[in-house]
C-alpha cells in the first residue's frame, strides 16, 4: 500500500531524531563471582566460556547495550578484585567500574585462593550505591540494579578458614531489600555444603537457589530473562528469580533440571 | 464538526517483543461534536490482568468524559473544567475498581493496576487527568507563527528507580494530577505512556523534563498532514533510537488540527 504525498511507501521512519542525552534508563548489573581455588579447573573454564558468550549477547542486543551497565567483582584468585570491562579497574581512574554493555568484554577469570564472600559483597553493594549516587546526580533514571553472587563455597578469612564474617552482611541485605535498593540473588553451584546453604539461605530468605554442577551458560539465561523482566517494565514486584519460597517461580522449571545432589 | 484529527499507536515494546509477551498498554478516544476526549493507559507489567485494566480505564475514562463534554455548559470555564475533571476521575476510579473486582473478585482489584492520562480537548481549552507515569504534552502557535511544546502533565514517578509509580488501584491514587489549560494557538495535543519517555522528553541542565521538540513536532506535523503515513510513526516508535533507550510498551495517542 502506498500513500500520496512526500512520504513514499519505502520511507522507513521519521527521520533521524535527537534525544535527550542521557534520557535512556539505566539497568545496573554487578556479577560477584566466586573464583576460588575450587572452582580451579572445568569449572572456571566453563565459567569464562558462559562469560564470554553471554558478553556477546549484551553487546549485540540493540537495547541492552546501552541500558545494561556490568561490573564485576571477584574473590578467590588475586583476592578481592574489581573489573571495569575486561581490565582490573582502578579506583579514582574512572567514576564507576560500570560500563555499557555495548563495551563489556569479561576478563578470562583465573581460579585460585580463598573465598573472600563477605568483602567481595562488601565492595559490589558499596559499588552499586556510589554508581546510584552518579547516576542520581546526573539527573538520569535507572532501574532497581540487579547484584548476582555466585558462590562454591563457605565464606573464609584471608587464611582461608571458614569466617562468620557474612553474618555482618545480613542487616545491609536487608535494609537494601527493604528500601528497595537493589535486587539480591545469591546462587549455590558444584558441591555446596549444607553450612554454604545456610549461608544464602540466611543471606538471601527467598531470594537464593542451590545447583547441581555448574550450568554457568543456563544461569546467565537467567540473568538474561531476568534483566527482560526488569527493561519490560515489570516494575518493583516483578516475580524474577527471587519469588518468596513455596510461592510459584517462572524459574523453577529451569532450576528443577539441576537439583543440589546431581 | 471535527476539529481534531486523531491518531493511536500502541504497540509491544522491544522486551515484550523478544519474549513474545503481549502489549499491556492500552488507548482510546472519543468525539463529541467538535471536541475529543484521548486516554492512554499502562497495565502494570507485575500485574497478571493489568493489560485488561488498561483496556478497561480507557474506555471508562472516554465514556465519562465523553459525558462531561455532553452535558449541559459542556466543559466550562477552565476553573469548572478542573473541578469537574476531579469529580470525573472520583467515577472513572470507582466504576474501574467496581468492574475490577467484578472480574478478578474482591480484593482483586490490583491485579488489574493501571496508570492513566485522559485528556478532554475542547477547542482552545484541554484538560488533563493524570495518575501515574504518562505524561501529556500540548503543541500550541502564537500569532506570530512560532511553534511551542508544553509538558503540560509529567511523569509521576514514586520511588527512586525507573517504573516504580503509582496506578489508580494504588491507595494513593484518590487525587489525581489534574492540569487545564486555555489558549486559543493549541494545534495539537500527544499523550503517551511511559514507554515514550526518553523518546519524548528531554531534561534541561537543571534536571526538569521538557518535550524533546525534535521527537514531539516530527511526529505532530506528520501527523498534519492529510497524507500522514502511520507507519512512518511505528517504524520511528520501533528504530533503534528508541529501543535502545527503553524496552518498555510504548503508546502514543495525538490529535492535531484538521
Amino acid at each position: 500500500m502506498s500513500y500520496p504525498g512526500s512520504y513514499g511507501a519505502e520511507a522507513q521512519d521519521l527521520g533521524e531524531i535527537s534525544y535527550g542525552s542521557g534520557m535512556g534508563q539505566k539497568l545496573p548489573l554487578m556479577l560477584c563471582l566466586d573464583t576460588s581455588g575450587s572452582m580451579q579447573g572445568a569449572p572456571v573454564e566453563s565459567l569464562n566460556e558462559a562469560l564470554a558468550d553471554w558478553g556477546a549477547e549484551l553487546r549485540a542486543d540493540v537495547q541492552w547495550k546501552t541500558t545494561v551497565q556490568v561490573a564485576m567483582v571477584t574473590f578467590g584468585a588475586g583476592g578481592v578484585r574489581v573489573w571495569q570491562g575486561s581490565e582490573p579497574f582502578t579506583p579514582g581512574s574512572a567514576v564507576s567500574p560500570f560500563v555499557p554493555a555495548s563495551e563489556f568484554y569479561p576478563p578470562r577469570l583465573q581460579a585460585g585462593g580463598v573465598t573472600l564472600l563477605t568483602e567481595a559483597t562488601e565492595l559490589a553493594l558499596r559499588h552499586v550505591y556510589a554508581y546510584k549516587g552518579w547516576l542520581k546526580e546526573q539527573g538520569l533514571t535507572y532501574y532497581r540494579p540487579l547484584i548476582f553472587l555466585l558462590t562454591d563455597g563457605i565464606p573464609t578469612d584471608e587464611t582461608g578458614h571458614e569466617s562468620q564474617s557474612w553474618q555482618r552482611l545480613v542487616p545491609y541485605l536487608e535494609s537494601g531489600r527493604r528500601d528497595n535498593g537493589f535486587e539480591f540473588y545469591a546462587i549455590g553451584v558444584g558441591n555446596l555444603t549444607p553450612q554454604g546453604q545456610h549461608v544464602l539461605s540466611t543471606l538471601v530468605p527467598g531470594g537464593f537457589r542451590i545447583l547441581g554442577g555448574f550450568p554457568f551458560r543456563t544461569l546467565l539465561r537467567l540473568l538474561s530473562a531476568t534483566i527482560e523482566k526488569v527493561v519490560g517494565g515489570s516494575g518493583a514486584d516483578a516475580p524474577l528469580l527471587t519469588g518468596a519460597i513455596g510461592e510459584p517461580d517462572p524459574f523453577d522449571s529451569v532450576f528443577g533440571q539441576f537439583p543440589a545432589d546431581e | 464538526m471535527a476539529m481534531w484529527r486523531v491518531r493511536g499507536f500502541s504497540i509491544q515494546g522491544y522486551a515484550h517483543l523478544m519474549e513474545g509477551s503481549p502489549c499491556q498498554d492500552a488507548y482510546r478516544q472519543a468525539a463529541v461534536g467538535s471536541s475529543v476526549v484521548l486516554a492512554v493507559a499502562d497495565g502494570a507489567g507485575s500485574r497478571p490482568r493489568s493489560a485488561e485494566g488498561a483496556a478497561l480505564l480507557v474506555t471508562l475514562a472516554t465514556e465519562i468524559l465523553a459525558g462531561l463534554l455532553k452535558a449541559p455548559g459542556g466543559p466550562g470555564d477552565p476553573p469548572t473544567l478542573k473541578r469537574n475533571l476531579g469529580t470525573a476521575y472520583d467515577r472513572i476510579r470507582a466504576e474501574f475498581l467496581r468492574k475490577a473486582s467484578l472480574l478478578g473478585g474482591d480484593g482483586q482489584a490490583g491485579d488489574f493496576a493501571a496508570t492513566l492520562v485522559a485528556a478532554v480537548v475542547a477547542g482552545p481549552v484541554v484538560g488533563i487527568i493524570q495518575v501515574g507515569d504518562g505524561f501529556a504534552v500540548v503543541r500550541t502557535t502564537d500569532r506570530a507563527g512560532g511553534t511551542g511544546y508544553h509538558l503540560l502533565s509529567q511523569p509521576t514517578v514514586t520511588g527512586q528507580h525507573a517504573n516504580e509509580t503509582i496506578f489508580v488501584t494504588s491507595p494513593g491514587a484518590a487525587g489525581p494530577a489534574l492540569a487545564v489549560t486555555h489558549d486559543e494557538g493549541i494545534t495539537g495535543v500527544l499523550l503517551s505512556t511511559d514507554g515514550l519517555v526518553p523518546a519524548a522528553l528531554r531534561r534541561d541542565e537543571g534536571h526538569a523534563q521538557l518535550p524533546n521538540r525534535d521527537f514531539v513536532e516530527r511526529v505532530l506535523s506528520h501527523l498534519d498532514g492529510d497524507a500522514s503515513d502511520p507507519r512512518l510513526v511505528v517504524r520511528t516508535m520501533l528504530s533503534d533510537g528508541v529501543v535502545g533507550r527503553t524496552g518498555d510498551d510504548l503508546t502514543l495517542l495525538a490529535a492535531v488540527r484538521a
